[in-house]
């Protein structure tokens, strides 16, 4: 179990991380979502002993985080900008991975560098932005760490790779079940792999749920405009689209099977809402203190 | 692998080829001074040698912080084990260096009078001087390689203008070891201080500020700074 007890990071009299505190199990995947200068890289430096917390404590299975080696170890975070000198070779710095970290599994770092086509020879000041982010995951994926921690690591990898990035995590987990945080703001690109999301907000946590239970918050309804519009009267819509005479808008409501039933006799169709359509509602401005309620 | 394992791995590239340079370029320009002037009547290899072990210790001191630090970190080792890997290897270093110096000195000074070389103002090093300049060499060596991490360190830790206010305590060690065990091309010590004074009060300015790069890295945030 990973705990944070009123961990408050603050930056001269900026506070960007307030008094948040945390209870994560072990063994699962984690979406960390917020906007920008919500406080997701100061938390995930605290975890990661990156940074002293300037109040609270970061504990790992009961264990003082800070300064640990036995925890340290245990921890892989690989931020946006790669943590390694300009001018080495991408192969010194996965040698270096290979010397220090007990896990380090060299034949997959290599199987993961020719997945993602990076030439052992390049300096990291000539590796591309999507390149130094697809270095990135081969740090955090080949380390086996029991915490692995991903800070917005795959920007700049392009399509292509990024889905080679989420099927090779999640191929790598199963074999290997360890936890992972993955902080990102290609939400619905990557909610199905979150178990559990928390979502920070202004350094406060606003949410902390299982993935399951947050889709459960709400309902997308899809079908005729004049239809869609009878039955979303009055709700809160967190989100819609429309396209012709379609029309699909997520709603903040549970509905009953009655009103479900009623839904589908009007020629409506139900499906889960989205992560990301939560996420913006729960973080827009107007409605912050709607979902801190 | 412990920490100053890996800083060996990382450093031994650089300093084969480092001290292979020197000793060709020494070996080039001796054998220059020789043929010109017949005789050489000062110490290359202490020119050459004696101040590339001090700034390249320096230059080191700097690297480790600005450029391993976060590496090791982000490689799952902590501050602490930083910093006692950064000593041994530091330690070790430093005395090779010294080693080097004193032992290349003995063999200039051994060829230049074998071939008849010597110069009137050559420092010849006998066999009993060796542990006396070891014992002159090391505490600069390591004066320097402290005064660079510290200088480092404040930098890394705090604005440029704190960085600056450290950077004047960090040169003490640099600064107390170069002029009070200093020796000249000559060999002739800068100080006129008994060796055992001059060699406490250098090794108490390198502890002092080891001591003060401790708590300045033991629990400093690890920044992006790019190498």
């Amino acid at each position: 179990m990973i705990e944070l007890r009123d961990v408050t990071v603050r930056y001269g009299s900026t506070v960007a991380v307030d008094n948040v505190s945390l209870d994560l199990p072990t063994g699962k995947i984690y979406g960390l979502l917020g906007r920008n200068g919500s406080g997701k890289t100061s938390l995930l430096s605290v975890l990661a002993s990156y940074r002293r917390p300037s109040a609270g404590t970061v504990r790992f299975d009961g264990a003082d985080a800070f300064e640990n080696p036995a925890v340290m170890r245990q921890t892989c975070f690989i931020r946006d900008t790669i943590d390694a000198n300009d001018s080495d070779r991408t192969r010194a710095v996965l040698r270096f991975a290979g010397w220090m970290r007990p896990g380090w599994d060299a034949d997959y770092a290599a199987r993961l560098t020719d997945l993602f086509e990076l030439d052992p020879r390049k300096r990291i000041s000539a590796l591309s932005r999507g390149q130094r982010s697809a270095l990135g995951v081969v740090l955090g994926l080949a380390a086996r760490a029991p915490l692995t921690i991903l800070d917005e690591t795959y920007l700049g990898m392009d399509a292509v790779a990024r889905g080679n990035f989420y099927r090779e995590l999640l191929a790598d987990y199963l074999a290997h079940p360890r936890t992972v945080i993955l902080s990102t703001h290609l939400i619905e690109e990557v909610a199905d792999l979150f178990e559990r999301v928390v979502i920070l907000d202004r350094g406060r946590v606003l949410l902390h749920e299982e993935t399951d239970e947050l889709r459960g918050r709400g309902i997308t309804v899809t079908g005729p405009v004049a239809a869609v519009d009878a039955f979303a009267g009055g709700r809160t819509v967190l989100g819609e689209q429309s396209l012709g005479g379609v029309r699909a808008v997520t709603l903040d409501w549970r509905p009953e099977p009655a009103d479900v039933a009623r839904g589908e006799a009007a020629g409506l169709t139900f499906g889960p809402v989205g992560i990301q359509d939560l996420f913006v509602h729960l973080t827009s401005p107007s409605q912050r203190l709607e979902a801190v309620r | 692998m412990s920490v100053y394992r890996a800083l060996f791995r990382v450093y031994r590239p650089i300093i084969i080829p480092f001290a292979a340079i020197l000793v060709t370029f020494d070996l080039i320009v001796t054998a220059l001074i020789v043929y010109g002037a017949g005789h050489l009547g000062f110490s290359m290899w202490l020119v050459l040698a004696g101040n590339a072990a001090k700034y390249w210790l320096l230059v080191v001191g700097i690297m480790l912080v600005v450029m391993q630090l976060r590496q090791f970190v982000a490689n799952g080792a902590t501050r602490h084990e930083f910093l006692a890997g950064f000593a041994v290897f530091g330690l070790i270093v430093a005395a090779g260096f010294a080693a080097v110096v004193v032992l290349g000195h003995g063999l200039e000074s051994l060829v230049l009078g074998a071939a008849g070389r010597r110069g009137v103002g050559y420092p010849t090093l006998s066999a009993t001087g060796l542990l006396g300049e070891f014992g002159q060499v090391l505490p600069e060596a390591l004066g320097y390689l402290i005064s660079g991490a510290l200088i480092a360190a404040g930098f890394y830790r705090w604005r440029p203008w704190i960085g600056l206010v450290v950077m004047l305590g960090g040169a003490v060690p640099l600064a107390v070891a170069d002029s009070l065990l200093g020796v000249d091309e000559f060999g002739n010590a800068r100080a006129h201080l008994p060796f055992l004074a001059a060699l406490a009060l250098s090794l108490l300015a390198t502890a002092l500020a080891g001591w003060a790069f401790h708590r300045v890295i033991s629990d400093v945030p690890i920044r992006r700074t790019s190498g």
